[in-house]
């Protein structure tokens, strides 16, 4: 499925990014309150100055490596997945990837993965015609293997080896084939390589400009810019093109640049970006862990789960290709599903296998991504609905609105279903007199109980314990009798569009928004609104602007991180 | 593992004589050095294991009757399941982990764990500090072929951390704990080594790896070069590990190669089959330390925050706890089930004789979950057992009731020092103490 990133599409965003260089157009934007935000087209301003960040190593994902190991080496290989397991920082791993330190354990994983990998490869020398122009299997000369090895470590490194590196790696070489043969070294450069911290890790640092003190902010070198356009866009590796462009300096000028990004963006490869920015954004990646027990909900199974992120997946990309506005996904009748999920939903299954779409009724009473079983399912218990979890998502995820931790040393048992307390709207408002739990619980249940007709695994029911479900509720003041309302009042909320905008200036850049930072979260909404709410378009100002290219100074010594155990000593 | 190449011995002998840039290690220098002295004290070497468990207990069913040593105490109605192990078992009771509880759960796992309180904010929880099996991984266990085992029966998350933003990953399948120890390249006592040239090529990878890294360091900033030095640590473990197998095994009598696992153990109806796993689990991780493969378990047989569904239970742990009206009879049931697994592990430790006793009692096994009672996450009156006594250095067969809501971190400090750590303290600020707890001191 490809994205229509052709300028025909994209008017509103190339004109912008026009704009970028005209300070002419500062408008006031005070629309933060008002409920037509979405209408607003005034003009964008300009970029704010960037206040980056101290570069951080990040280092590659599960996903990552797997995407990159088969982007580079072809299909058809296993690249494992027991790795050191991705950290989530407020459900993003690319977060995590900034911040976390690897365990031993870790290390050991990715040596074993690395031997692995390259045993598969030599298997296949084929695979590695691209870098080494000679027949590995058949005594290969010497300056033919070393010119490989060193544009095999162009690849897979993102940047060139520098003459240590080379000389490490064709001694490597050297001393093993002496012993064995020609591909036996090559597989051991291969299992240095990617057991190599320049692999493993993005640096994305300008090591020519950052050594000067003076400077806070540095642009992106061109190795550095390329690497965080592709892990950005495609969650992958840099292609040849890139590299060559890195290569030759020209991905700094704009208009290559900006061109790259439009290619890039009709990628096959952007769709895996676009997918794995909402699995993290959306924590879809958990239901691939999740458990509902069987005896209660009967349509449960690992398989429905795997549908229900599908779908979502599908309506995202509906809502992408189709370059509509992005608050639709909260609102759209149009859905993508299954059998099983046809059999959940009560609707006609598809006539072939597979997803097909469909288009949801009112008297069904489901529409838009709150009523997907993907989101019923994530939030909520293994045998019952939760008001609470799923008022948390869309209050903290949705609308970035901080909700404490409940206080320690209280009773937080909800009372039992009665006979004058049938459902759970009812036990939660007992809950309500307890002053200590009330304020964060009204915020997160009055919203989740809008939910309540659909139970655990997002299977429709009017009644529970045989009294009627009421679902009205409201937001921050905007009220909604059904969950088919519902979606329209979260879609309208104002912290929509920064909550969005933050997130993906998250992702993109690897660490969670500074305050410093924040009025480029500002600035991204302002062209999020002025460009009718397309989610691309976001993408596209993001990574043409100029936060997006730089990076802060780096992190100095005096921190009081990682103290070690100095007063352990045996 | 990586298979063995056909590499013949002449070849072998040739490649030795090569010079160049790389270091090419032998595994043949090494092959005929014996293992340390596995001998501390004149005996056995210590051994640690931590058997965490989540959301805490029913407090009023756990505290036995009577106090003191032997026949003064009795078991209570939690602990039942230690029957058969009670002379080896001892009772704290009373004590409490002094933290702010500012975080349910997350606070009293950390605050136990690592002694002080926790760092970070919501959605980004993390330790401040290594948890102490980490202290007692770099402090015994440099030794043995793993520094530690981090291993779980039913979860995806360890209670095991480096320090902040860096926790160690969880073995919770048998199977593949059991491949990792006793696959191929473990040797039983008195079986012949293999000279594996293979090994000897990743020691030169891991060269050419740790001097990339090291350059790399030198261009970071303070953050990432800390970040990278755990990276360095991690390969000087591999290389450590890779001298050991080429070493002889240390003659332990009670080693032997054990029987695999099953290699699944999947749900039944979403119910995961605990006692099944947890048998495996343990006779795994007995014999590993039986081997001397390590002397550092950390075990999370459920998480902090679990909510795993238990045959008896209609509703997952972690809910049951907040929602189960009353005196809570599940989730009392829970518990017992759980020290019953305990029990199983315990036992396990204990069949295996060592010396005129068993593995248990050169063991300092601490027992142990986050909360005290689930439902209101209380940090007071801390669930708290240890069994084993680190080859009499620890009391058995005692319950010590404290009367005074004492800091957990006298505990800890105590089961340190018994295993051999010369620490002056535990804990920071509010927790911190400087002594141990003298009642569980021999």
């Amino acid at each position: 499925m490809h994205r229509s990133a052709s300028s025909s599409t994209y008017p509103f965003a190339i004109l912008s990014y026009c704009l970028l260089s005209t300070p002419a157009f500062t408008i006031g934007f005070g629309c933060t309150g008002d409920k037509d935000t979405g209408e607003a087209q005034s003009m964008p301003s300009v970029e704010p100055t960037p206040q980056p960040s101290p570069p951080s190593l990040r280092r590659l994902t599960i996903s990552q490596y797997r995407n990159v190991i088969l982007d580079t080496f072809g299909d058809g290989l296993l690249v494992p997945t027991n790795l050191e397991p991705d950290v989530e920082t407020e459900g993003f791993k690319s977060l995590g990837a900034g911040i976390s330190s690897i365990s031993p354990v870790g290390v050991e994983r990715y040596e074993s993965a690395s031997y692995s990998i390259a045993e598969q490869i030599v298997a296949e020398p084929d695979r590695l015609a691209y870098w080494f122009a000679c027949e590995l299997t058949v005594s290969p000369s010497q300056a033919c293997i070393y010119n490989g090895i060193d544009s095999l470590s162009l690849e897979l490194w993102r940047k060139p080896v520098s003459d240590d590196q080379r000389q490490r790696l064709n001694g490597l070489y050297d001393v093993i084939s002496g012993q064995t043969d020609s591909l036996t070294g090559v597989e051991y450069i291969l299992a240095a390589l990617l057991q190599s911290p320049h692999f493993l890790y993005r640096t994305e640092v300008n090591l020519e400009s950052v050594t000067d003190e003076s400077l806070s902010i540095h642009q992106l070198d061109a190795w550095s810019l390329a690497s965080r356009l592709s892990f950005f866009l495609w969650n992958s590796t840099p292609d040849a093109e890139l590299l060559d462009l890195a290569e030759s300096g020209e991905l700094l000028d704009l208009t290559v640049l900006e061109s790259q990004v439009d290619r890039m963006m009709l990628d096959p490869k952007f769709d895996n970006g676009i997918r794995n920015f909402f699995d993290e954004f959306l924590h879809l990646y958990k239901l691939d862990s999740i458990t509902k027990d069987p005896l209660v909900f009967t349509h449960a199974s690992p398989d429905l789960y795997a549908s229900a992120k599908e779908e979502t997946f599908l309506t995202i990309e509906y809502i992408l290709d189709n370059d509509l506005d992005f608050r639709e996904l909260l609102t759209t009748q149009t859905s993508f599903v299954d059998r099983r999920l046809a059999s959940l939903y009560g609707i006609p299954a598809p006539l072939s296998d597979g997803f097909g779409e469909v288009t949801l009724t009112k008297q069904n009473g489901r529409r838009g991504l709150l009523t997907q079983a993907s989101m019923l399912n994530l939030h909520a218990h293994a045998t019952a609905s939760s008001p609470t979890l799923r008022g948390v998502f869309i209050r903290k995820t949705l609308l970035c609105q901080p909700i404490p931790p409940p206080p320690a040393n209280v009773d937080t048992s909800i009372p039992a279903a009665t006979e004058e307390a049938p459902t759970m709207r009812e036990r939660l408002e007992q809950h309500f007199e307890d002053p200590s739990c009330a304020g964060c619980h009204k915020m997160m249940d009055l919203v989740g109980l809008g939910l309540e007709n659909f139970d655990g695994i997002g299977q429709w029911r009017d009644l529970e314990n045989n009294a009627p479900i009421d679902p009205s509720g409201n937001i921050d003041g905007a009220t909604f009798i059904d969950a088919w309302e519902m979606g329209a009042v979260v879609s309208e909320h104002e912290r929509l569009g920064p909550c969005l905008s933050n997130h993906l200036y998250s992702y993109a850049l690897g660490h969670r928004m500074t305050d410093a930072e924040e009025a480029h979260q500002d600035w991204l909404v302002e062209h999020l609104f002025y460009n009718n709410w397309s989610f691309t378009s976001l993408v596209r100002t993001l990574v043409l602007s100029e936060s997006f290219r730089s990076h802060g100074a780096l992190s100095q010594d005096s921190d009081d991180s990682t103290d070690t155990d100095e007063d352990t000593a045996e | 593992m990586k298979p063995q190449r056909n590499v013949n011995r002449r070849q072998f002998l040739r490649g030795m004589m090569a010079g160049g840039l790389v270091t090419l290690h032998l595994p043949m220098l090494e092959l005929f050095m014996s293992r340390k002295a596995l001998a501390q004290d004149g005996g056995f070497p210590k051994r640690f294991g931590l058997f965490y468990w989540g959301n805490g207990n029913r407090p009023e069913n756990w505290v036995p009757t009577g106090e003191g040593f032997g026949d003064d105490w009795a078991l209570s109605q939690s602990l039942q399941a230690f029957a058969p192990v009670k002379d080896k078992l001892s009772v704290i009771s009373g004590m409490s982990i002094k933290v702010r509880n500012i975080s349910p759960h997350w606070s009293g796992g950390m605050g136990f764990l690592t002694g002080q309180e926790l760092i970070g904010g919501d959605g980004n929880w993390t330790a401040a500090a290594p948890t102490f099996d980490q202290l007692l991984a770099q402090g015994i266990g440099g030794e043995t072929v793993y520094r530690s085992l981090i291993t779980g029966c039913k979860t995806n998350d360890s209670v095991s951390w480096n320090g902040p933003n860096s926790r160690n990953p969880v073995e919770s399948d048998p199977y593949l704990l059991y491949e990792k120890i006793f696959g191929p390249t473990f040797r039983a006592p008195g079986e012949e080594g293999i000279i594996d040239p293979t090994l000897g090529f990743r020691r030169s990878v891991l060269d050419v790896v740790r001097e990339d890294t090291v350059a790399l360091q030198s261009q970071l900033g303070a953050t990432d070069r800390i970040r990278l030095e755990q990276h360095l640590d991690g390969i000087r473990d591999i290389e450590m590990r890779l001298a050991r197998l080429q070493e002889d095994p240390p003659s332990l009598e009670a080693c032997y190669r054990p029987e695999a696992p099953l290699q699944e153990y999947p749900d039944v109806e979403s119910r995961p089959q605990m006692a099944a796993r947890n048998a495996a689990m343990s006779e795994i991780m007995a014999m590993a330390l039986a081997c001397d493969q390590t002397r550092v378990l950390s075990y999370a047989y459920t998480s902090p925050l679990n909510n795993i569904l238990y045959d008896f239970t209609d509703m997952g742990h972690h809910s049951l706890t907040h929602n189960e009206q009353g005196d809570q009879p599940l989730v009392q049931q829970i518990t017992e089930f759980t020290m019953e697994q305990a029990s199983v592990f315990l036992q396990a430790l204990n069949a295996i004789p060592e010396g005129d006793g068993t593995l248990l009692d050169n063991c300092a096994i601490v027992l142990s979950s986050e909360v005290s009672e689930g439902r209101s996450h209380s940090l007071d009156e801390l669930p708290l057992l240890l069994a084993g006594s680190a080859g009499g250095k620890l009391h058995q067969n005692m319950h010590y009731r404290s009367y005074s809501t004492e800091n957990v971190n006298l505990f800890t400090l105590s089961i340190l020092r018994a295993m051999g750590l010369n620490l002056v303290s535990f804990g920071e600020d509010d927790s911190q103490v400087t002594d141990g707890l003298s009642a569980l001191e021999v």
